[in-house]
């Protein structure tokens, strides 16, 4: 395999492949350049020479015929426009608007002319023209035989006297001595005829013209009336007359004059000043235009397509199609006045044909030399491609300038090149070349630039192509858009930038904020799109790319609340998450917004996770040095009691016993003080909490019970007042038991003799509550808070055998459960109270109940 | 009350306790040897006839727990740990190396003689326990329940109890382990409904405890499970 690589890969050493990579350049560029040159000249020729004779095939090309129509198109418009509404003496006497409608449209064409009294001359090189209008003869010669009364007013704007004889006007471009006015106007045509071999005439409504210049040359578009209505029809001659240069006159008042020599041109005319023109005008507007809007329609008079117009450039638009309005009629005009002669002028035929001779010629070379040039280039890619196989299948890695480029954009590019090259060479007449060649009217440096150009294209097509064959039969890794590590590294390199900085660091809600004001534009974009398409009329093209704009961005903004939206909820979870101080593994995208949340929620677990373990720690610490303490204390302790009792077991004098009586309470008051200052600390530090699910009004009762000889030597009365049946609660027994025996405890010996001790026991929403209430049989002076800070008593002188941590034990033992301890003080009332959340559970099971 | 004579070790690395426990324990008619650390303890243990061991866990040399470890690979004599060390966590570690109870410092001088009286007899009376094997008798630790004559002995000596209480120890010493709420145990010691009965049933348990228990306030059978109900610990024999 190797082998056999290696000998292949000797088929393609370097030099020969920079040499064939080169040289494929030069022929590709050349090939297109050959093409589009090839196209330039087949569009300038637009005929195949099957004719053999260069001069028939001239006549034949396009060139020739754009020439003679444009010719034959103004010499129509000289002949009805002007010689037909010219008087005797040639003064154009006709409608002055109309004239300077078609002197305009002559402009917009760039038909070159001259200005004259009585209106225009066609200027050409390359045709001698004749163009005349015989007025008809008495009034019956004009008048269809159809027309009334009414439209015969209208028909001509042209007052002049009815003549016994024809009149005939002409212009011409032929010396003088060719034709004169003597002559009578057959006799001029048969003349004209005889000097040229190639002329066009038109006369008494039919095209006639020698042999050569036959065909589909003169083909127009054209309205006809049929059954009193203007049909656009489509024929050529010699088929049906030529209407070209004709006029018909329709039941509104109009001329209508038909030019245009692809499209057709209308133009309609009203006769100036004529009350029954103004009439038919009003009537039309009337039913167009709004009352008040309605202008003096005195001074409107031409009427050119959709539009009438007056002198101060005023337009009155109107839209509807006249042709349908039930009232339409259209009338044919007389056209057998005109006559219209052209024909080449001497020797230019010759002239041109040997231009396009050579055209025709130069077609042929290029032609041919693009054929060889493709050739050889398609050999040179052929061999390039192969090279760039082996190379491939050799080579481990592949470098070049497009290493960093993604495969589907190289794909992209290289097709989008041979798409252009394939335009460029196609009849399309689209591309760059096209453009240099216009631009620089085909000069030496334009055709150079352009040939430039094709290599620098084909050298770009040649070199992705390539380098894409390399990969393809290498079965290289390449970068791609869809592998993670291109897009990796642009998400990275994005989140570099301070743009994508700035934006992680503004929060979710200015980013939503930001989003919600894109999205209220986008909406006001469509409205507004919606206004200008429905309201004003805009075209479409405006509104429609607004819309899409407006929706583009709705998606977008959209899309990103879908993803925000979900990421939200990981967010949730997060907090959820922290709030069980639970490990929290969903990932969330670097790109997220809210991933500086996250990463803030993090940071806090953090620093609440260990400030958490500190505070254990130190809580942990704290518990030994209690317990040591309390070690130490013990022991001591642990000895005093010992002796102490065993003083009292011997024989001591009465003095003596009443010490030792003394210090056996003391010593005993000492026990306890140490056994609850421990237990104390421990519930402080939440350590060392059995919950479990109780009742709390059992414990309650089993409390009460326990603590039943104490109330009967107390001589107490006691008030319970429990109104729940059971009250389940998570918490540790023993010390909710602590919590109710402190209570009960310290109601007992600090109520006034005699009194009332309430107990009560009531649920308060969630929550079950005791209360404890005694009146203090000491004055309180001391505040609420005080009495649950550690050894405070009510009573300051008092001593007996309380260590006056009670309370606060039964404040930190009932937080240690989840619980909340209050005290009142309400005068000499004393309130203590319990308050612990009921476990949800029991709440369904009531309602099931 | 006839009185055990018996030779008892006493082990705490403070000499004044020692000095004290023995002197009381001496009082008490029971004959004492002192040792103040755990290697002491075993020398001493070696050389005497010792019925029964007072031992403290923090010691020098050797803690308390090391010695009842050493102690209990020959020995099957009660062991009494006296520790100044409180949780529940110390006491379970206590007797689950091999000690028989467990006492807190400061003690009661009172309840210390009454516990190594209660783990004296019990010991001597170790012959007896086993021969005693009928079936309406139930052992838990130190209590001994003879259904059949409605006798109840705690380690040893006969407790005089009433019916109700003899009934509900019954119950409880039968399921033991088990808790029982006050509801249960009136329903079926008493066989009617119950209704706030929870101040009956506890007035009943703190007499019982009262019987049976060396301090009532820190029982070893019957315990309060607060807020729950009842229950007879499930006491494993310990001297086997």
């Amino acid at each position: 395999m190797d082998t056999k690589l290696k000998k292949l890969s000797r088929l393609f050493p370097k030099p020969a492949k920079v040499t064939a990579f080169v040289l494929a350049c030069i022929t590709a560029g050349s090939a297109i350049f050959g093409a589009v040159m090839t196209r330039e000249r087949e569009w300038v020729l637009q005929s195949d020479d099957s004719y053999g004779n260069i001069e028939t095939s001239y006549i034949a090309s396009e060139n020739y015929r754009r020439q003679l129509r444009d010719m034959y198109e103004q010499l129509c418009i000289l002949g009805v426009c002007e010689l037909a509404q010219c008087d005797d003496d040639m003064n154009y006497i006709g409608n002055k608007y109309l004239q300077s409608d078609f002197m305009y449209y002559l402009d917009y064409n760039r038909y070159k002319y001259k200005k004259t009294d009585s209106g225009f001359l066609p200027v050409s090189d390359m045709f001698d023209y004749y163009v005349s209008y015989t007025r008809p003869v008495g009034e019956e010669a004009v008048l269809d035989e159809t027309s009334t009364d009414e439209e015969t007013t209208y028909q001509q704007t042209v007052s002049h006297t009815v003549a016994t004889e024809p009149e005939t006007l002409y212009v011409t471009n032929l010396p003088a001595d060719t034709i004169n006015e003597g002559m009578t106007e057959k006799e001029r045509i048969e003349k004209l005829k005889n000097n040229s071999s190639s002329y066009i005439l038109r006369d008494d409504d039919v095209l006639s013209s020698d042999m050569t210049s036959s065909g589909t040359m003169l083909y127009y578009d054209y309205p006809t009336v049929e059954d009193g209505h203007l049909v656009e029809t489509g024929e050529s001659y010699p088929n049906n007359f030529l209407p070209m240069g004709g006029w018909y006159h329709d039941s509104y008042g109009r001329y209508v004059y038909n030019f245009g020599n692809i499209q057709p041109i209308k133009f309609y005319v009203y006769p100036d000043n004529s009350e029954a023109g103004l009439t038919a005008r009003r009537e039309w507007v009337e039913k167009r235009i709004r009352a008040d809007e309605l202008p003096d329609l005195s001074n409107y008079y031409v009427m050119n397509d959709n539009e009438f117009r007056d002198d101060g450039d005023g337009y009155i638009q109107y839209s509807g199609d006249i042709f349908s309005q039930p009232d339409y009629e259209a009338y044919q005009g007389d056209t057998t006045g005109l006559t219209v002669f052209i024909a080449p002028k001497e020797g230019v035929l010759e002239k041109y044909a040997e231009e396009y001779a050579g055209i025709l010629h130069q077609y042929n070379v290029i032609k041919t030399f693009t054929a060889v040039m493709t050739v050889l280039a398609v050999l040179l890619i052929i061999y390039l491609v192969l090279a760039a196989a082996v190379s491939g299948l050799e080579h481990e890695e592949i470098g070049g300038l497009l290493v960093h480029i993604p495969f589907e954009i190289e794909l992209i590019v290289l097709f989008v090149l041979i798409g252009y090259i394939l335009v460029s060479c196609s009849n399309s007449g689209y591309g760059f070349e096209r453009k240099l060649l216009e631009i620089t009217k085909s000069t030496l440096p334009g055709k150079i630039l352009s040939f430039i150009w094709d290599c620098v294209l084909a050298a770009a097509g040649l070199h992705i192509g390539t380098h894409i064959v390399r990969i393809i039969f290498g079965r290289k890794t390449k970068q791609s858009l869809c592998t993670p590590k291109l897009a990796g590294r642009l998400s990275a390199r994005y989140r570099e930038t301070e743009f994508c900085k700035s934006r992680q660091r503004m929060s979710v809600g200015q980013k939503l904020r930001r989003r919600t004001k894109w999205t209220i534009a986008a909406a006001a974009l469509a409205f507004i799109a919606i206004v200008m398409l429905y309201m004003f009329g805009y075209s479409e093209d405006i509104p429609v790319a607004m819309g899409i704009a407006s929706s583009v961005v709705f998606i977008i903004t959209q899309v990103k609340n879908i993803i925000l939206s979900r990421d939200l909820s990981k967010l949730e979870r997060r907090i959820e998450a922290l709030r069980q101080d639970k490990p929290f593994d969903e990932k969330v995208s670097e790109t997220s917004d809210i991933k500086a949340d996250i990463d803030m929620l993090d940071t806090i677990s953090e620093t609440v996770n260990e400030a958490v373990e500190e505070r254990i720690k130190s809580e942990r610490m704290k518990i030994e040095l209690v317990a040591n303490v309390s070690h130490d204390l013990k022991t001591p302790l642990t000895s005093i009691i010992s002796y102490i009792d065993l003083l009292k077991k011997s024989e001591l004098d009465d003095e003596a016993a009443a010490y030792v009586e003394i210090l056996d309470k003391k010593s005993q008051k000492l026990k306890s003080i140490v056994a609850d200052v421990f237990s104390l600390a421990k519930a402080t530090s939440g350590i060392d909490v059995n919950m479990e699910e109780l009742d709390l009004i059992m414990l309650f009762n089993q409390s009460l019970a326990d603590a039943d000889d104490k109330i009967k030597q107390s001589g107490k009365t006691l008030k319970v007042t429990v109104t729940e049946d059971s009250a389940p609660i998570m918490g540790d027994g023993a010390k909710l038991y602590r919590v109710f025996q402190n209570i009960i405890d310290n109601a007992l010996k600090y109520s006034m003799e005699g009194s009332r001790i309430f107990l009560d026991i009531h649920k308060v929403g969630k929550n079950i509550v005791f209360t404890a209430k005694n009146i203090s049989s000491y004055p309180i002076d001391f505040t609420a808070d005080e009495i649950t800070e550690r050894f405070v008593r009510g009573d300051k002188s008092r001593t007996d055998g309380g260590s006056g941590l009670g309370l606060s034990i039964a404040k930190s033992f009932t937080e240690a459960c989840g619980g909340s301890f209050d005290i009142e003080l309400d005068g000499d009332m004393f309130k203590a109270s319990v308050s612990m959340p009921l476990t949800e559970k029991t709440d369904t099971e009531k309602e099931i109940i | 009350m006839e009185q055990l004579a018996a030779t008892i070790l006493v082990v705490d690395d403070d000499r004044d306790i020692v000095a004290a426990i023995a002197k009381l324990l001496e009082l008490e008619g029971y004959s004492v040897v002192k040792a103040y650390d755990g290697i002491d303890a075993l020398e001493k243990l070696a050389e005497n006839d010792i019925q029964l061991i007072l031992i403290d866990v923090m010691m020098p040399r050797m803690d308390g727990l090391s010695a009842i470890m050493k102690i209990r690979d020959k020995r099957n004599i009660p062991i009494i740990v006296l520790s100044a060390k409180s949780e529940d966590t110390d006491k379970i570690l206590g007797l689950s190396m091999g000690a028989d109870d467990y006492i807190t410092k400061p003690y009661n001088p009172m309840e210390l003689t009454a516990r190594v009286r209660s783990s004296l007899r019990r010991y001597m009376q170790l012959g007896d326990i086993g021969s005693i094997n009928k079936t309406d008798v139930i052992k838990i630790g130190g209590l001994e329940l003879d259904k059949s004559a409605k006798q109840l002995t705690v380690d040893g000596e006969p407790v005089r109890l009433t019916a109700t209480e003899l009934k509900i120890l019954e119950l409880l010493m039968e399921n033991a382990g088990r808790v029982f709420s006050a509801e249960d145990i009136y329903r079926r010691v008493w066989n009617e409904d119950a209704y706030a009965v929870e101040n009956t049933v506890m007035v009943h348990i703190r007499h019982i405890r009262e019987k049976i228990e060396i301090d009532p306030k820190e029982p070893r059978y019957l315990k309060v499970v607060w807020g729950i109900g009842y229950k007879i610990e499930k006491i494993k024999q310990t001297i086997s």
